[in-house]
């Protein structure tokens, strides 16, 4: 952040961003409630030394770190596996009628390897290209094209589309 | 060829959006106070529990129990040792001392007890009466919040350590002032005045160049 900008205020920031956290990992989870927890426990922490993160060049990419590392860590993927497990079925609560497509969708997601499923939320929900994706998970741009294109194959496979190999933006 | 994804992807964001139900900024910051206040009182309850032990256990070995103002004036002997809290300091803080005669005589025997030395916690309690919130630096900096009235208030700092501790005083979020303590082993402590233009929050950021300092502070409406 250009030192003439005055740091980021918090509750601009968390409205600009709390929903769209939360559906990226709404889709990693199939959990909303699950996801909800998980972006505000992140803006907790992000509060906690606001005075710090707000002088970041993107104070935003913080606290979205710090919700994909806690949905990633493996008490949270365990809580939610046995969370996900007890609700089946009646699935994700039906209260504006979510469509079957919908539904579908997260749950196409949850059967790809947590690597894979977290590219593809990335990549097409938190409109990241392989790029920025690559950076994030450490790997190289190749790594993360394979995971796409696997994902990519496993939706398919599972939404019953026809599988092709194009990548939205590199 | 289009991307046959991403009309299913923008769907389930467009129909996720609207079902979200923040908790709100303000839920965040109740969280972060109640955490807070959680860890202050049991840092506390360390802090008298081990104060307590030392107590009871100066007087069942028959040692002599010094005041904390006297304690804080700084120990004469063994000023190389680093200090540490109690449980910390133990026999092997003590070894270099009396080396041999630990199990027999037990922590009265060093002279660092026998002189009543306080641990750094202690030394920054000592250093602020009827303080409210106590802490030690870690490799992070650390933020305290204290919810305030509109008004004058003075803000008093104590530490102890061994680096300068330098902090924000921020009101509302607003930087007001910021202030070094040097800390040292025998502690320091100053007063900070400012107004609250209304009711609101004081957060206080320490910064990480102190750490192992301990802190105490204490908000008095003037």
């Amino acid at each position: 952040m250009p030192a003439d900008e005055p740091p980021a205020d918090f509750d601009t920031v968390y409205a600009a961003q709390y929903a769209d956290l939360t559906v990226q990992l709404y889709a990693y989870f199939g959990d909303r409630q699950e996801a909800q927890d998980v972006v505000q426990e992140a803006f907790c922490r992000a509060l906690r030394r606001w005075s710090k993160v707000a002088r970041y060049d993107d104070p935003v990419a913080w606290v979205r770190r710090v919700a994909w590392n806690l949905a990633v860590s493996r008490w949270r993927r365990s809580r939610t596996a046995l969370s996900f497990l007890r609700r089946q079925p009646p699935r994700e609560p039906h209260v504006e009628g979510p469509t079957t497509e919908r539904i579908e969708l997260v749950e196409a997601l949850a059967t790809l390897p947590p690597v894979q499923r977290r590219a593809v939320v990335l990549h097409y929900l938190g409109d990241m290209s392989v790029a920025e994706i690559a950076e994030r998970e450490q790997v190289a741009v190749g790594t993360v094209k394979s995971w796409l294109h696997r994902g990519r194959a496993g939706l398919a496979v599972q939404l019953h589309q026809p599988e092709h190999p194009e990548v939205r933006r590199a | 060829m289009p991307d046959q994804l991403s009309p299913l992807f923008d769907d389930l964001r467009g129909r996720a959006l609207p079902q979200v139900r923040p908790p709100g900024p303000d839920a965040a910051r109740r969280t972060v106070h109640r955490r807070a206040t959680v860890r202050a009182s049991v840092l506390a309850a360390v802090v008298l529990a081990a104060f307590g032990t030392f107590v009871v256990t100066q007087r069942t070995s028959g040692g002599t129990v010094l005041p904390a103002a006297s304690a804080s004036a700084g120990p004469s002997a063994s000023s190389d040792l680093e200090p540490g809290r109690l449980d910390e300091a133990g026999p092997s803080a003590s070894s270099d001392l009396e080396p041999g005669r630990l199990d027999e005589a037990g922590p009265s025997a060093s002279s660092e007890f026998g002189s009543g030395r306080l641990d750094k916690a202690e030394v920054a309690a000592a250093l602020v009466p009827g303080a409210t919130y106590t802490d030690e630096m870690d490799a992070s900096g650390q933020n305290v919040e204290l919810e305030a009235a509109e008004g004058l208030y003075r803000l008093t700092v104590g530490c102890s350590g061994p680096a300068s501790l330098p902090f924000t005083i921020m009101l509302d979020d607003q930087v007001d002032q910021d202030g070094v303590l040097d800390c040292t082993d025998d502690g320091e402590a100053g007063d900070y005045e400012f107004t609250m233009p209304r009711e609101g929050t004081v957060t206080v950021v320490f910064d990480q160049g102190g750490q192992f300092d301990a802190y105490a502070l204490k908000l008095t409406k003037l």
